[in-house]
């Protein structure tokens, strides 16, 4: 009886931490480009086309890791993209978002089917070709330890240092200050010299970079392929995560492990006979997330000069 | 060395403006040949066959005013709320909520007289629209919560209800997730041209009747104030949580309407690909349109015209229908970049 509780839990925690980790690169993504004042709506498509990415090299390359970077760059272009469109032409940052968003969606699916036969899904990588599995088979064999972190992906522990790296950044070296200074009051990090344009620019590829992680370690990793409904709506709740973490990539993380511990809920749910369509259920991770955020949203602090462009002085 | 310099436009005139907007469509459509030209196929032979595909026939003009329908709606329903400035990135959740809670009628209610069926389901489409977007309205007015990720996490809730109806109660007889046919009471009427249904006089009705609420009325003075400056607006006594909540209930509402005129217009059923991201289009078609109803009747025409041509690719030359998605996006970005050109001078200056 304890027996079977303890290996219930151990499954939700496995789960919650496979569910979790697309959500923490992305929102890490989304931490980045906020701090530095962009407001990045376009997440889920870079992650769309993150996703893809991870997929489509994971299958002709074989190599994981490879396929990774490779997805983390093509997300970085996409990040580019939006900084050009929002730091170089100041063009409004949310319909920017919303048009990486079709461009990522389009490219993806575009691409899929001129590269794998008219077909909406990639296909599968090899199992071989998967991301690896550290702990695979170092726990006894259906131990509690064997039971959470047997079938994690490397993914799954570097997103973790991802997150450590990133707080170190930002909080513990001079170019995290400049960033989010850069984000709270952009006239004055100019006046001390601080390019406000070049970091905004990295911030913004960057967060990219971290989106096409996101979505390469939903396609690498949690599944083996691209398909058009992968991603659906996890940018958005990365963004979300980002938010309910009050734009801080410790917060971030916490969120996302909420946020995965749902959808984790979910698919525990799910392998059981319930009455409960698994419609209904797949809605579950959304209406959480807009439920957790009630209590929050009005209380967390954005970056004061998010979603401002920033324009310069005219200097004569 | 040359140096860019930028200087703040006063104003923008009517005439630059349509250049400008134009010419920044040219370099969408461009940039699309090039993207196109990269799949050896020749752009200009399939851009001419977008345009033809789309125009150069009375089925193709019937097929594109089809596609134009719900845009117009879902772009009406955009519009509306931009004109507050208020960000509705949900009309495609609330045209899935419009649809299911119309659908329900025709499902569980008795089947009236043709006039009163269409009455009833147009009536609750539009409430069922609306009350899917009083949910990211009363977060945003109770709990400041920002609608644009309340509206675009909606979506994925409202499409999930839906299909939960489509695989459930409502699966048709062989098991696949549609509803039986409507009976014809249910159908809007064809006009004699295709495809086109009565559902395009309905939209044209709202567009007129939208433009006198927001330029000839005193609430749509609120209401633009509102979009104008909110301090301004709360300085004036107008109640600002009211106008939002009110503006949420309409957009919803509109775009609700899209939801009904396609499973009452076209489909005669609903599943799943009732709308092919109509409630996304609707935001390009609003913010093309800059919130003037009668211009958002031309931009989802111009939209539904890339949309019908993205389909004929995909037959004609074998390129994949999701050309029209990067087309979207590329419109996209040459309006948001040709902003630049409207709000400033750009003068070469040279020097270090």
């Amino acid at each position: 009886m304890i027996d079977t509780i303890l290996s219930n839990i151990a499954l939700i925690i496995g789960t919650t931490l496979m569910y979790s980790t697309p959500l923490i690169y992305t929102s890490l993504g989304g931490v980045l480009s906020e701090n530095s004042g962009v407001i990045n709506i376009g997440l889920e498509g870079m992650m769309i086309i993150g996703a893809f990415a991870g997929a489509a090299i994971g299958y002709f390359v074989g190599d994981p890791w490879i396929a990774f970077i490779g997805a983390g760059i093509v997300g970085g272009l996409f990040g580019l993209l939006h900084a050009f469109a929002c730091v170089t032409f100041g063009a409004n940052q949310v319909v920017s978002g919303i048009a990486i968003n079709f461009l990522g969606a389009g490219i993806a699916l575009f691409l899929s089917r001129m590269l794998f036969e008219g077909a909406t899904m990639t296909k599968s990588i090899a199992l071989d070709n998967k991301m690896p599995r550290p702990l695979n088979g170092v726990f006894h064999d259906g131990s509690f330890l064997n039971i959470i972190f047997n079938n994690q992906y490397a993914t799954v522990y570097l997103a973790f240092i991802m997150v450590f790296l990133i707080w170190f950044f930002m909080y513990k070296t001079k170019y995290g200050l400049r960033l989010r200074s850069v984000g709270e009051h952009p006239t004055a990090a100019d006046t001390l010299g601080i390019n406000v344009i070049k970091i905004r620019y990295l911030a913004v590829i960057m967060s990219g970079v971290f989106s096409g992680f996101g979505g390469a370690a939903m396609s690498l990793a949690i599944v083996s392929n691209f398909r058009p409904t992968l991603v659906s709506g996890h940018g958005f709740i990365a963004l979300a995560a980002m938010i309910f973490g009050k734009w801080k990539p410790q917060g971030a993380l916490l969120a996302c492990l909420l946020f995965g511990g749902a959808q984790g809920l979910a698919v525990f749910l799910g392998q059981f006979d319930f009455e409960i369509s698994s419609q209904l259920i797949s809605m579950l991770p959304y209406v959480i997330t807009i439920v957790v955020l009630i209590g929050f949203v009005g209380k967390s602090a954005a970056p004061s000069a998010d979603g401002i462009p920033y324009e310069r002085e005219q200097k004569n | 060395m040359f140096k860019i310099k930028l200087e703040q436009k006063e104003r923008v005139s009517k005439r630059e403006d349509i250049i400008i907007t134009l010419s920044a469509i040219g370099i969408a459509l461009v940039l699309s040949g090039i993207f196109i030209a990269f799949n050896g196929v020749n752009p200009f032979v399939a851009l001419w066959k977008v345009f033809t595909s789309a125009l150069g026939s009375p089925y193709g003009i019937s097929e594109t005013l089809v596609k134009a329908i719900p845009l117009i709606f879902t772009g009406l329903a955009v519009g509306i709320a931009l004109n507050s400035k208020l960000w509705n990135i949900g009309a495609e959740g609330q045209l899935f909520a419009g649809a299911t809670l119309a659908t329900a009628f025709v499902i569980y209610g008795p089947v009236l007289p043709k006039p009163l069926e269409l009455t009833v389901l147009v009536t609750l489409g539009a409430i069922g629209g609306a009350l899917w977007a009083a949910i990211p309205a009363l977060l945003k007015i109770k709990f400041k919560m920002n609608e644009v990720i309340s509206t675009l996490l909606l979506n994925y809730v409202a499409i999930n209800i839906a299909d939960y109806f489509l695989f459930g109660p409502w699966k048709g007889k062989d098991n696949f997730p549609y509803t039986p046919e409507f009976p014809v009471e249910a159908r809007f009427s064809r006009i004699g041209f295709g495809r086109v249904h009565a559902g395009l006089f309905l939209a044209l009705a709202l567009v007129v009747l939208l433009y006198i609420l927001i330029y000839h009325t005193k609430t749509g003075y609120k209401l633009r104030m509102t979009g104008a400056s909110l301090k301004a607006a709360k300085y004036a006594g107008i109640n600002i949580k009211k106008m939002m909540f009110m503006v949420f209930l309409l957009s919803g509402a509109l775009a609700g309407l899209a939801g009904v005129s396609q499973i009452s217009g076209i489909e005669y059923k609903f599943h799943q690909h009732i709308s092919t991201g109509y409630g996304y289009t609707g935001i390009i078609v609003a913010w093309l349109a800059r919130t003037n109803p009668f211009i958002i009747v031309i931009f989802a025409v111009f939209l539904s015209i890339m949309l019908k041509g993205a389909d004929s690719l995909q037959i004609a030359m074998r390129l994949p229908a999701a050309v029209g998605t990067v087309m979207q996006a590329l419109i996209l970005f040459a309006i948001l970049g040709s902003e630049l050109f409207k709000n400033y001078n750009i003068k070469l200056i040279r020097g270090k």
